[in-house]
């Protein structure tokens, strides 16, 4: 079909206002009158809060509110699955983790809001610390909270015990699983203030503004009508600016002060208070026939959620889905849980859970492949989910006719022959691996998930503006949902403005999260684009005088089919519908029709070099196939499947959100590395599988979240190859290999036991 | 207080600073521009970076008295308002934005390296811009960027 824009690349407006400086993030807005705020933290980790006084801060010139929890006029809560987390920690309570808030200055400079930190005091009672989560549930363990457990998870399906007894082959492995932060560029920053209407107004981020505003409204006990909440562009989130960082802060203080305050988050306490990726781990057992069927799986997982539940509940569920890769596995068994400690808060990070899952199933493959002779990549064709298989704990069908195998040979197409090793001490190693990453359609409530709102509106001067509440992360959902309607209206893309995540401007479309804008906001951009043009058609078909279906849009200009010289500017054809009464807003709450989430396949090979002398690793070649569907605009797929690899590389070779005994170690970014430019694959291929999805957007699946799963695994697969060492720790840094080389031979031991959580689940708690 | 005179973008400009301010600082509150981010202030992530006399430097840990009597570009001094310049055109084109929050140090960045040396290798460009962190793109698209503006 020849289309006007989708499938073709477009810029990205507001890529123009990156590029010339223009674009605003919250700490670029400046009101007049506006208040600094700084936040005081728990330096302790587990403690009851005996004292809190801030009556000489207070007192300091130039400070204009301190508010603690009894400034609070609502409930002192907040948490997205589970409402667990104090708002500002009270005398009586406790604080589970360093950096917890315990009162927020509001000052005229930030210099007066620092000085008058230092002058509040704070007694504790420290209380025992838990910072291992395998002894979590222990009776002995310390309390964190009420209870231990935030969420289990359990999925059973065949006999997997008789299948072991009966496999050829049975491994057991054990992988586990580092920290990982966000570490997006820009840190957390908000801004609030009263508007005309008397409606408090925050800027700040999140990934929804709807849940802000509920957020908000509840800690200050007004109306959420009262509450306007406005998520502008964000400087990176990657799930990491889902929960509550500085907006019920920030609005407390212009309730109480009645003036706009804004506060920015340093890098420190960024790292401190911002949520991370779960660290845990995963233990399998899987059986199989010698020809390399897999029977059975069995698998026990942990994971860490520190301090408060935050995305825990949501994170476990995904990853007990994610757990037995994209493989048929006829009798399976997966119990997980995430479990409080006094740990940093894990929460959502690109993936969800998923790449924990799929890091740990995607080693074992390889090991079970080894253990039985056969290749690691024949073992994964052998077993790859096919088009209507029913795939075991996933709740799917598979419903698209690309299979995992496309993915694995695209992908090794690519990858074509394994390179030469540069020097003496040089050993080169090929790894691959696999995913069938999931994302959301809006069928029906998951997770909090919900429908997608979107309305279309076309102006009397023949411009369209898109209103949706899902939010622009960076991804480049804007300037696609923008291509949607340019395209139903047959538009210039200058005549299409998007309006986005704006509790007051835009209609609730759920958040920006499980890789669903795009399907979700595509497809309600969509069905109102075409709603608005049907409607206005109605009275295009009154004027010329013919049937609706002969209308022709073209360009900014109406006619009917075959007379385009007694054409009509659409500028024209808005008006006349406006002055006769033509709604002009079409509206659809897009609710989708699967009974289970879509899915899409992934395959990542990589290449690395690893210097047997200094344990460094240089990765040669990352390849990774997607499958799509189909692309609206390919150079923003492409570049989120750049970006999401190094992101998976990153945490495979350098990253490692460390804490010890609670207290997280590095505080900066170059105590935490990221990959820089000279960092990246010496060789990046990207290969996508365009088979349109029946119910997406001209054929769209989610893409965001699915580009984070491969290239930590099929990177440490490859340094495995290479130096034949185990890896079932990582980040695999110079230090790690190179013992990990060193102890090669004495490492006989057996690679896992089992945790006896398998043998005796608990009891589900939901 | 003293009195910062420096050329900003072309144009000769005076303000009145603390000794103690940072370059970034006087940028952003002081002069309004905006488009220079801070992403850690302690010199690690490069979303500050200027250029100072032809050396890109970290503004955020840059003392804005060094700018005395010297020229800075910030983002704003890139385009004349009308046409992009071909560096902000190729980090359009080529889909090396995403978030858009390291991009205007990473323009300068190229800048400073393109000025000096019109023909760099991907070595030279990776290393021009490895103090410029990006969490969201990987690089490849604006190391692509900015190989498009080599003229053969
Ligand atoms: S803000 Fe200056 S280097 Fe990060
Ligand atoms: S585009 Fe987001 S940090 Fe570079």
């Amino acid at each position: 079909m020849e289309t006007r824009y989708i499938g073709k690349n477009v810029d990205r407006p507001d890529a123009i206002d990156s590029a010339t400086g223009k674009l605003m993030f919250c700490a670029e807005k400046r009101f007049p009158d506006m208040l600094y705020a700084k936040t005081f933290r728990s330096t302790q980790t587990h403690a009851e809060v005996l004292e809190i006084d801030v009556s000489k801060a207070a007192q300091l010139e130039g400070v204009v509110a301190v508010a603690t929890a009894e400034d609070l006029p609502g409930v002192n809560i907040h948490g997205i699955h589970a409402l667990d987390q104090p708002v500002l920690v009270p005398v009586g309570g406790k604080v589970r983790l360093p950096g917890e808030p315990i009162a927020v200055v509001a000052a005229e400079s930030i210099e007066i809001a620092e000085k008058a930190l230092e002058l509040i005091e704070v007694k504790y009672k420290p209380l025992e610390v838990l910072s291992d989560p395998e002894l979590a549930c222990l009776e002995s363990s310390p309390q964190v909270h009420d209870k231990r457990i935030v969420r289990e998870y359990e999925y059973s399906i065949g006999d997997v015990e008789r299948a072991f007894s009966e496999a050829d082959v049975v491994l057991e492995y054990t992988q586990h699983l580092s920290r990982q932060e966000h570490a997006y560029i820009e840190t957390e920053a908000g801004i609030s203030f009263y508007d005309s209407d008397g409606i408090l107004t925050l800027f700040a981020p999140a990934q929804e503004p709807f849940n802000t505003r509920q957020q908000v409204a509840r800690a200050l006990a007004i109306p959420e009508s009262k509450v306007r909440a406005k998520v502008p562009n964000l400087g990176g989130s990657f799930g990491g600016k889902q929960s509550m960082t500085v907006q019920i802060h920030t609005a407390l203080l212009t309730y109480m002060t009645k003036r706009p305050v804004q506060m920015i988050w340093t890098r420190e306490e960024s790292m401190l208070f911002s949520t991370k990726r779960h660290p845990g781990r995963f233990y399998y057992k899987i059986g199989a026939t010698k020809e390399g069927m897999i029977t059975s799986m069995l698998v026990d997982f942990l994971l860490d959620a520190g301090a408060y539940a935050d995305q825990t509940p949501g994170v476990v569920v995904s990853a007990g889905a994610t757990a037995i890769g994209p493989y048929f596995v006829p009798n399976i068994k997966v119990y997980g849980k995430g479990v409080y400690t006094n740990n940093p808060i894990s929460g959502a990070f690109r993936g969800y859970g998923g790449p924990q899952a799929t890091i740990s199933v995607e080693r074992a493959i390889d090991l079970l492949a080894d253990k039985l002779g056969i290749d690691r990549v024949e073992i994964r064709r052998k077993n790859g989910l096919k088009t209507g298989d029913k795939p075991g704990n996933a709740v799917m069908v598979l419903d698209s006719r690309v299979t995992l195998n496309d993915t694995i040979e695209q992908a090794l197409a690519m990858a074509g022959p394994k390179p030469m090793p540069s020097g003496k001490n040089k050993k080169v190693g090929r790894g691959i691996a696999c995913c069938m990453p999931q994302f959301d359609v809006s069928a029906k409530p998951y997770n909090g998930l919900t429908g997608a709102g979107a309305e279309v509106e076309l102006l009397v001067d023949g411009s369209v503006q898109v209103r949706t509440g899902v939010v622009e992360m960076g991804s480049g959902i804007k300037v696609a949902l923008a291509m949607i309607a340019a395209e139903e209206l047959v538009l210039d893309m200058n005549k299409v403005d998007v309006v986005l995540s704006d509790s007051m401007l835009t209609p609730k479309a759920g958040p920006t999260v499980a890789s669903r804008a795009m399907y979700c906001c595509g497809n309600a951009v969509k069905a109102a684009a075409i709603q608005l043009k049907d409607r206005v058609n109605i009275k295009a078909a009154e004027i010329f005088q013919v049937p609706k279906d002969l209308i022709i849009w073209d360009n900014g200009k109406v006619y009917a089919q075959g007379k385009e010289d007694q054409a009509m500017k659409l500028s024209e054809l808005a008006r006349l519908c406006y002055v006769s009464g033509t709604n002009l807003v079409s509206s659809i709450f897009f609710v989708g029709t699967h009974a289970h989430l879509g899915h899409s396949f992934c395959t990542a090979v990589a290449d690395v070099e690893v210097d047997e002398e200094t344990g460094e690793v240089e990765v040669l070649f990352l390849g990774t196939s997607h499958d799509v569907g189909k692309m609206i605009n390919p150079i923003g797929v492409k570049s989120q499947i750049l970006g999401g690899g190094v992101q998976g590389m990153g945490w495979a070779l350098m990253e490692d959100m460390k804490s010890e005994n609670g207290q997280i170690i590095p505080k900066n970014l170059h105590e935490y590395p990221i990959p820089t430019a000279n960092d990246i694959p010496k060789r990046t291929e990207i290969g996508i599988i365009e088979d349109p999805y029946p119910t997406g957007p001209y054929g769209a699946k989610g893409i965001g979240e699915h580009t984070n799963y491969t290239s930590t695994p099929a990177i440490l697969n490859a340094i495995a190859d290479a130096v034949q060492i185990s890896l079932d720790k990582f980040p695999a840094t110079p230090e790690t290999v190179w013992r990990a080389m060193k102890n090669r031979q004495s490492d006989a031991k057996p690679l896992a036991t089992c945790p006896s959580s398998v043998l005796e689940p608990s009891t589900v708690t939901v | 207080m003293t009195v910062l005179k420096m050329k900003l973008n072309g144009k000769q400009v005076e303000v009145e600073i603390k000794p103690s301010d940072l370059l970034l600082n006087v940028l952003r509150d002081k002069l309004g521009l905006m488009g220079t981010k801070e992403g850690c202030g302690e010199g690690d992530c490069g979303a500050c970076t200027v250029i100072l006399d032809g050396e890109t430097v970290t503004s955020c840990i840059t003392p804005a008295l060094k700018a005395m009597g010297k020229e800075v570009i910030t983002i704003e001094g890139l385009s004349d308002g009308k046409e992009l310049h071909p560096i902000q055109k190729a980090f359009v084109e080529y889909g090396a934005i995403q978030c858009g929050y390291c991009t205007p140090a990473m323009i300068l960045s190229a800048k400073a390296l393109l000025d000096k040396n019109p023909t760099p290798t991907r070595e030279e460009i990776k290393t021009a811009i490895s103090g410029n962190l990006c969490r969201c793109g990987g690089y490849e698209y604006i190391i692509a960027a900015i190989q498009s503006l080599i003229k053969p």
